[in-house]
């Protein structure tokens, strides 16, 4: 006998798959795989493009792609490295000054001279007269010319047409600058600004020797061309600079692009875990029918490599189409929310890359490999026998190892969807735990239906009790289906309420620096005749960390280069008597109100990248004197609230008698539109800096994030429609068999189909109590430990999760089972022998 | 000629109760052509004879020889290699892969037997048992005696030497079963194969060259 060819196979699998697949279980198969094939590239592909775009206006903060600053002037080096990376560059130097108007009245600025070509990314908006309406700056102020904060005009009475003296020239002002891009860092050292071209620096003759300038490179490019000057700049190893790039910018933003990646690929994880449960499923029918097909077939010859390459060949088949079919909606459904969403974007969405359809492919093999491989494997050891004998058991694959093949495909892929694989095993450890759990209440329940006498109930709870492998896998796949899908809207609502309450309508808008001490009180009086509620002035004090116990900053003791940065610098202190409501002491104790000892409470993301400990000394160095204090607490800070915020608080003892001014963040109403100019006015001193505009882009990305998710819900939705389904497929092959016997025995069918739907409500109920409390639970995990977000229990949501599980599990229960009540007996008993 | 040769088989199965003897000193042969029937009742251990005889499964102890191949050498694959190219079976329940037409049921042995030509010699054969009109037809879509007209189609199709039928009757009305069994003995009789039929019906046993008496696992 000659082998079997590939050919011959192949012909054999698909003309057998293609009758096969209109059998429900290969169509759950069939869709599950398509449908988790879609979320991937969806997301994939959805998500690829807001994140460059978000990436792109993130890099609007930044006025470019990424930022070298250094406190001498740009060397040639650097230039050239920019130009062969084919990167565009703008040149920026900042230094503080003295501008004088026409009475001789003066005031501090800081300058800032920019290249024709700044901004790279984002734009530079103006406004003809203070508070009028803004326009975008189509180039940089011409020569002689400058472009003013407003604060500069409520200070020396200012307008637009007017000269001041700037060194040693006369500027025109043409403009108030109402927004610049990349004005956002490093808000309480800001003077208000004035723009020149970098053309007139000389002129100016401002920049002599020992002046405080700070030069910053700008460089915009493609991405590969970034990260290629990244490497070369710190292969430079030249202290004096600084790199920045987009991700490192800014703090809120940086953590809301991280959460937006997570939360996105946790959506489209849930959808695939949802998918894999129904694949799991439907593959276990399959191979139980495979078992079968494979027993014939190797009645009339056929070798087990042909058997199995046959399998093999069916399922690469529909992985295949599934794979085919599920990138094109992917790739349609992301064209279509890129379109609903296009006018949330500035510019248009970058196309996407190829990246995601591998991940979609990618999936739908892993999903099939992870779930089916181990039954298909075993399709050979059926006893060929049965063929004569089907009363002898099908060898079915060891759930362990079904199991763990299944959780490890899973885990692959849900680390690679979310980028994190922490977040990848809590999932699946929730997966486990879940079932594990519902094994158990399984367990109890057919325990308990020995005993319950109701005739009502009894047939129903007999039923559950003859099937208990089938009835706790059962529940523990509605349970996981329902699971997912309130953990879903639990995080989906949840957790954007958290992010939402963290910049709350009332969130502040204006910063005010400079405050004297003497001025703290009439500041106080003057913002609560405002309507201003209840705004904290809190002290600030200039200081460098000089040393960490005996170790001293510089001879290393960082555990990364951004820490060694942080400390190079003077940064600022506060000192408070009370702990902070918005701030949690996460470790030691706040200090008594009256504490005469010089103690520290210390920000605790910044303890761990300076390494500092609970306990340990800090010294610092304030106005030349030296403070030292050991470290009593560590707190936890929302940087994303905009409220202001230290990274070390010290007790009054220790930095009260030190100089120091006072800020304080608030909400000023949208219709005070004479904030600025009045407390200008009447505090001349004082600085009023407006943030408004960087919480709306916050905002707004966040809510860019929402509806991405709610889109990638509704695959999940679907998802979890096909688990139920496959889970009641799963034992509807019993069921006919059960049924027909019954009904052969004289039981009318209103009676089966009252006692089916009744068991329906109890697995219902059963799964839909579970699946809801734990989803709490999980929901709780993710919140608070992974996004580090505070998560508050939703009673409605605990209840309808119950209610849905109940009507859920009946109605797809008894319509997928309508058949089993329709079909004759006799029918259905000669096709069991 | 011999072709199949049985000697001192004996099968034990483990079971909850200890090991379970089935088959005990079995000694037969089979010359090329010739039909045996084993009769007896149920649980006697006529179809575990049949399974070790075709080679669907092995002996605990004992020594089959079939067409000069020892099959309880040979292992599952092994054994699958001899039934593709010399054996056909019928069984009780028909076995028709449900997701296969008629034709390409019948086309099945000849295209894991890699013979060419398999859709003509299959619808030929269906032509023969009186199936042209239902070659697309699928299992479900036809009565049990048309189901176990295309399981003779089947059999038959490869020219085996030796048939192994288990109860063809077994799930059908009478006058069905007469007319699908007549039908067997006349395509045996057109292909000379040997053939081994296991039933309970004394009446079709009887239409075979012998009769062999199964009781409790022994040849009596």
């Amino acid at each position: 006998m000659s082998e079997v060819t590939l050919t011959t196979s192949v012909g054999l699998a698909l003309r057998q798959l293609k009758r096969e697949i209109r059998l429900p279980e290969y169509l759950v198969l069939f869709f599950a795989l398509v449908l988790s094939v879609a979320a991937v590239t969806s997301v994939g592909f959805f998500a690829n493009r807001v994140e460059r775009a978000m990436a792109a206006q993130a890099a609007t903060l930044l006025a470019a792609d990424a930022v070298v600053s250094s406190p001498q002037q740009i060397t040639s080096d650097l230039r050239d490295l920019a130009s062969t990376a084919n990167l565009a560059t703008a040149d920026v130097t900042e230094f503080p000054s003295v501008v004088l108007n026409d009475e001789g009245e003066t005031a501090l600025v800081s300058v800032k001279a920019v290249g024709p070509e700044y901004p790279l990314r984002g734009e530079i908006r103006l406004t003809d007269e203070l508070y009028a309406q803004d326009f975008a700056a189509t180039s940089i102020p011409a020569g002689n010319e400058v472009w003013i904060d407003p604060r500069v005009a409520g200070n020396l009475s200012i307008e637009v047409g007017d000269t001041l003296a700037l060194g040693e020239l006369q500027v025109k002002v043409t403009a108030f600058i109402a927004f610049e891009p990349d004005r956002s860092g490093d808000v309480f050292q800001m003077a208000p600004r004035v723009m020149m071209p970098a053309a007139d620096l000389a002129a100016s003759g401002l920049l002599g020797e020992g002046s405080r300038a700070r030069y910053r490179f700008l460089v915009a490019g493609t991405e590969t061309d970034i990260d290629r000057f990244e490497q070369q700049v710190e292969s430079l190893d030249d202290a004096n600079l600084r790199y920045q790039n987009v991700e490192q910018g800014r703090p809120a933003v940086q953590s809301a692009l991280v959460n937006v990646r997570k939360f996105l690929g946790l959506a489209a994880a849930v959808a695939v875990l949802l998918s894999g449960a129904a694949v799991a499923l439907a593959a276990r029918q399959i191979a139980e029918r495979d078992m079968d097909t494979s027993a014939v077939m190797r009645a009339f010859g056929a070798q087990s490599g042909t058997v199995i390459q046959m399998v093999l060949i069916r399922l690469a088949a529909i992985a295949l189409i599934a794979a085919l079919i599920g990138s094109m909606i992917g790739y349609l459904a992301q064209f279509v929310l890129s379109g609903l969403l296009a006018k949330w974007f500035v510019t248009e969405l970058p196309a996407p890359s190829l990246l995601p359809l591998v991940g979609g492919i990618a999936s739908a093999v892993l999903a099939l490999a992870g779930f089916c491989f181990p039954a298909i494997t075993r399709a050979v050891d059926t006893p060929v026998v049965r063929v004569l004998r089907r009363d002898l058991p099908v060898v079915r694959p060891s759930v362990k190892l079904v199991l763990f093949s299944g959780l490890v495909a899973m885990l692959l892929l849900l680390t690679w969807l979310t980028r994190d694989i922490t977040l990848g095993a809590y999932l699946i450890a929730g997966t486990l735990v879940v079932t594990g759990l519902l094994w158990g209440i399984s367990r109890l329940l057919i325990a308990l239906a020995n005993r319950v006498q109701s005739p009502m109930w009894r047939r129903a709870l007999e039923a559950i009790r003859r099937r208990p492998n089938s009835v706790s896998l059962q529940v523990a796949a509605y349970s996981v289906g329902l699971l997912a899908l309130l953990l879903l809207a639990i995080v989906r609502s949840d957790v954007l309420n958290a992010w939402q309450t963290q910049i709350p309508e009332d969130a502040p808008n204006f910063f005010m620096v400079n405050v004297q001490p003497q001025e703290v009180e009439a500041v106080s009086q003057f913002l609560e005749g405002r309507g201003i509620s209840e705004p904290t002035l809190y002290p600030m004090i200039r200081g460098r960390l000089q040393s960490i116990n005996d170790r001293t900053i510089g001879e290393g003791g960082f555990t990364n280069e951004q820490a060694r940065r942080m400390t190079e610098r003077d940064f600022n202190l506060s000192y408070l008597a009370q702990p902070r409501e918005d701030n949690e002491v996460v470790a030691g104790e706040w200090w008594p109100a009256d504490t005469d000892q010089p103690l520290f409470s210390v920000e605790e993301e910044f303890a761990e990248e300076t390494g500092i400990a609970l306990g340990d000394t800090l010294h610092f160095k304030v106005a030349d004197k030296d403070v030292s204090g050991v470290v009593s607490n560590l707190r936890k800070v929302e940087w994303e609230s905009f409220a202001v915020n230290f990274f070390v608080v010290g007790t009054p003892v220790a930095l009260a008698d030190k100089p120091s001014s006072f800020v304080a963040s608030l909400h000023v109403p949208d219709n005070q539109n004479d904030f600025v100019r009045e407390v200008v006015k009447q505090f001349p001193g004082v600085t009023v800096l407006e943030i408004g505009s960087m919480i709306e882009r916050v905002t707004g990305i966040l809510e860019r994030a929402a509806l991405a998710v709610q889109y990638v819900f509704v695959f999940t939705l679907v998802a979890g429609v096909l688990v139920l389904i496959a889970a009641v497929l799963a034992s509807r092959r019993e069921r006919f068999h059960e049924t027909a016997i019954l009904r052969t025995l004289g039981a009318s069918r209103a009676y089966l189909a009252r006692s089916m739907s009744r068991e329906f409500l109890m697995i219902g109920l059963l799964a839909g109590l579970m699946a809801s409390s734990i989803a709490a639970l999980l929901a709780w995990g993710v919140v608070e430990q992974v996004m580090s977000l505070e998560y508050r229990f939703n009673v409605a949501l605990w209840i309808t999760g119950v209610l849905a599980g109940v009507a859920g599990i009946w109605i797809a229960g008894v319509l997928v089972s309508r058949p089993v009540l329709r079909q004759s007996p006799v029918s259905v008993i000669r096709s069991q022998m | 000629m011999t072709i199949l040769q049985a000697t001192d088989l004996r099968k034990e199965v483990s079971s909850a109760d200890g090991t379970l003897t089935i088959l005990k000193d079995i000694n037969l042969s089979l010359n090329a052509g010739e039909a045996v029937a084993v009769i007896g009742p149920s649980g006697s251990g006529k179809s575990t004879l049949l399974a070790l005889l075709a080679g669907l499964d092995s002996p605990t102890s004992g020594e089959i020889h079939l067409l000069d191949q020892p099959l309880h050498q040979l292992d599952e694959d092994g054994r699958a290699a001899i039934r593709a190219a010399q054996v056909g079976f019928v069984f009780q329940s028909f076995q028709l892969l449900p997701g296969l037409t008629a034709l390409e049921n019948v086309m099945l042995p000849l295209e894991l037997s890699a013979i060419s030509d398999a859709k003509a010699l299959a619808t030929q054969q269906l032509d023969q048992v009186g199936l042209a009109a239902r070659q697309k037809h699928l299992p479900s879509q036809l009565s049990g005696g048309e189901q176990q007209r295309v399981a003779l189609a089947r059999a038959f199709v490869t020219n085996p030497r030796v048939l192994f039928a288990d109860e063809p009757t077994g799930n059908l009305d009478r006058a069905t079963g007469d007319a699908v069994v007549e039908l067997m003995f006349t395509m045996r009789a057109e292909n000379g194969c040997a053939l081994v039929l296991v039933t309970h019906d004394q009446r079709l046993a009887e239409q075979c060259d012998r009769v062999l008496n199964m009781h409790e696992g022994q040849l009596q």
